[in-house]
C-alpha cells in the first residue's frame, strides 16, 4: 500500500518541489474531484473544492515528509473538505430563531430516526417512476389511497399492488422496521 | 455489506434531490458510528474513478492561485514521463525492500487530523497521548489520530500553547515550517505562523530543544525555563531573553494578551487574528516601534486599543469598520 514513487513525491513535496506537486496534482486530481462530486453533487463546485484540497496540499507540504501513505492523506483532506462544505451548505444557515431545523446534537433517537428516513427516502428515489410517485403521494404527502387513485386516473386496486410492492421492496432493503401504512 | 456502506454508496451513486442531500450530511456529521462512516468513505474513495478531462486546466488554475503568473505548468510528454517515473521506481524498489530487513516495518496506518481554528477564535484539543493544546486564531495543526512510531510528531501553522504529557521514550516534537521544537515534558507557547516575519517560543516548565531550520539560520538551541527565544526570518537573528513567569499568564487559560518588547506590525498582525478585524498603519514608520503589552483576563481590542492612545505620537481611528493607526 505504500508506494515507494509516491513517498518519494511526497518528500520532494515537503522540500518545495513543484514539479513532484504537479506530478501528485496529475495523480490525484481526478480522484479527489470525482470523490468530492459523488458527495457534493455539483461538478463546478467539486472542482473548487478538489483545487482547495491541494492549495491545502502544497501550504502543509513541510508535513509530508512524515506521511507513511500519500493516499490516506490526500483521501483525509479531501472527506473532511467535502464533509466541511456539506455542512456549511446545508447545516447552519438559517439563525436559530428562524431555522424550524434542530441544531447542536441528536441524541440516538433522532439521530437512528434521521438514518432511517434517509434509508427510505434513497429506496423511494430508486423505485420504477410510478411506484415511487404513488408511495410518495400516499407516505409523503399522506394522501388516501382513494385520492390517489382519483388524481392518477388509475383504479384503487392499482394503487394498493403499487404500495405493496414499495413495502415489500423497502423491507427487503431496511430489514426489520414496521411501516405504518394507512389505508383508508 | 454494512447499512453505512449501502447509504453512502446508494448517496454517492445518482444525484439527489435536496431533501436527501439535507438528510445525508446531517447524518454524515453525526459522530455516531464515526469509524463505520469512514471506512464506507474510504471504500468509496478506493472505488472511485480516477480520471478526469479536467486535471490540466485544474493544475493551471491551482498553480496561479499559489505562485501567480510565476508558474504554468510544465507538461512533460506522458512517454518521457513514464520513463522518468520507472527510472526512479527501480532504485527506489531495492532501498524499499532493503530497508524491510533493516527498520522495524510499521505496520499499523494512523489518520491525519487536520483542524484549523478561524481568526477571532481559540481552541483547546486533546492528543491521544494525554498532551492538552491550545490552538490560537488562525492556528492550523496536522496530527496523527494515534502516535504510533518512536517520536509524537504533529505539525503547527500557527500558535499553540502546550502541556505536553511526560513520556522520555517518545519525545514530542512539534513541527513547523522552518523549525522543530523537540521536548520530553512540559509547559510552553510557540508562536509560529508560516506568513509571519518571526516565531517565538516562551518556556515555562520543562526543557526544550528549539531547532531553527531555514534558510537564514540553521542550529539547535536548548532552552530553560523562563528563556524566551525569538528567531527573525527576515533577519536571521537569534534574540534570546528571559521573562518572568509570573507575569506571563499564557492567553491560553484565561485570554490574556502579552507582547514583549515587540514591533506594532507583529502586534497588530496578532491582533488581528485574535480578533479578526482589520488593522491598518498608515505611516510606516510607526511599524518597527516597540511596545511591552500585558493585559490578564480575557480582554477587548478596545482595551488593547486604549493602552496604545497613552502614547503621545500615535493615533487611532476606526472607520467602516476597519482601525487605522496613524502617526500624530
Amino acid at each position: 500500500m505504500n508506494d515507494p514513487y509516491l513517498t518519494n513525491l511526497a518528500e520532494q513535496i515537503s522540500r518545495g518541489s513543484h514539479k513532484a506537486f504537479d506530478e501528485v496534482f496529475r495523480q490525484y486530481y481526478g480522484r479527489v474531484s470525482n470523490f468530492i462530486r459523488s458527495l457534493i453533487k455539483s461538478q463546478s463546485v467539486a472542482e473548487d473544492i478538489a483545487q482547495d484540497v491541494f492549495v491545502n496540499l502544497w501550504n502543509s507540504r513541510h508535513a509530508l515528509s512524515e506521511v507513511r501513505s500519500l493516499n490516506s492523506y490526500i483521501y483525509t483532506i479531501a472527506r473532511n473538505a467535502a464533509i466541511d462544505h456539506m455542512r456549511r451548505i446545508h447545516t447552519y444557515n438559517v439563525p436559530l430563531e428562524l431555522s424550524d431545523e434542530p441544531q447542536g446534537e441528536l441524541t440516538d433517537e433522532q439521530y437512528f430516526a434521521i438514518e432511517k428516513e434517509l434509508m427510505i427516502k434513497m429506496a423511494v428515489e430508486n423505485f420504477p417512476e410510478r411506484r415511487r410517485q404513488i408511495f410518495s403521494m400516499s407516505r409523503f404527502e399522506g394522501l388516501s389511497n382513494d385520492e390517489i387513485a382519483k388524481r392518477l386516473g388509475i383504479s384503487k386496486k392499482t394503487v394498493e399492488n403499487h404500495i405493496n410492492l414499495a413495502t415489500h421492496d423497502l423491507q427487503k432493503i431496511i430489514g426489520a422496521i414496521v411501516l405504518f401504512m394507512l389505508v383508508r | 455489506m454494512t447499512k453505512h456502506k449501502r447509504i453512502i454508496e446508494s448517496f454517492a451513486r445518482n444525484d439527489q434531490p435536496l431533501s436527501i442531500r439535507k438528510l445525508f450530511t446531517r447524518w454524515l456529521s453525526s459522530p455516531t458510528d464515526a469509524q463505520e462512516k469512514n471506512e464506507a468513505l474510504a471504500e468509496l474513495w478506493e472505488q472511485t474513478e480516477s480520471f478526469s478531462e479536467h486535471t490540466e486546466q485544474a493544475l493551471k488554475k491551482t498553480n496561479e492561485r499559489l505562485f501567480g503568473e510565476q508558474r504554468v505548468g510544465i507538461r512533460i510528454p506522458s512517454a518521457l514521463r513514464w520513463a522518468i517515473a520507472a527510472a526512479i521506481i527501480a532504485p527506489l524498489i531495492t532501498v524499499a525492500l532493503s530497508m524491510l530487513y533493516v527498520h522495524d516495518v510499521r505496520t499499523s496506518q494512523s489518520e491525519w487530523v487536520q483542524v484549523t481554528v478561524p481568526c477571532g477564535e481559540r481552541r483547546q484539543l486533546a492528543l491521544g497521548d494525554g498532551t492538552q493544546l491550545w490552538l490560537g486564531a488562525g492556528t492550523r495543526i496536522i496530527y496523527p489520530a494515534t502516535f504510533t512510531g518512536r517520536e509524537r510528531k504533529v505539525f503547527i501553522d500557527g500558535e499553540v500553547f502546550a502541556k505536553v504529557a511526560h513520556d522520555p521514550r517518545h519525545p514530542f516534537i512539534i513541527s513547523t515550517s522552518d523549525a522543530n521544537v523537540r521536548v520530553l515534558g512540559t509547559t510552553f507557547g510557540l508562536r509560529a505562523y508560516n506568513d509571519d516575519d518571526d516565531i517565538e517560543l516562551m518556556l515555562v516548565e520543562g526543557s526544550v530543544s528549539f531547532d531553527i531550520d531555514s534558510p537564514k539560520y540553521s542550529g539547535e538551541i536548548l532552552m530553560s525555563p523562563s528563556d524566551m527565544v525569538r528567531f527573525d526570518r527576515r533577519s536571521g537573528q537569534i534574540e534570546r531573553s528571559r521573562f518572568l513567569p509570573e507575569n506571563y499568564h499564557s492567553w491560553a487559560h484565561d485570554g490574556s494578551i502579552y507582547f514583549f518588547n515587540e514591533s506594532l506590525d507583529n502586534i497588530t498582525t496578532q491582533l488581528s487574528r485574535r480578533f479578526n478585524r482589520q488593522i491598518v498603519i498608515t505611516d510606516p514608520k510607526l511599524l518597527s516601534l516597540k511596545f511591552h503589552v500585558f493585559l490578564s483576563n480575557d480582554r477587548t481590542l478596545e482595551d488593547v486599543l486604549e493602552t496604545f492612545k497613552m502614547n503621545k505620537s500615535i493615533r487611532i481611528d476606526e472607520r467602516d469598520n476597519i482601525i487605522y493607526i496613524s502617526k500624530k
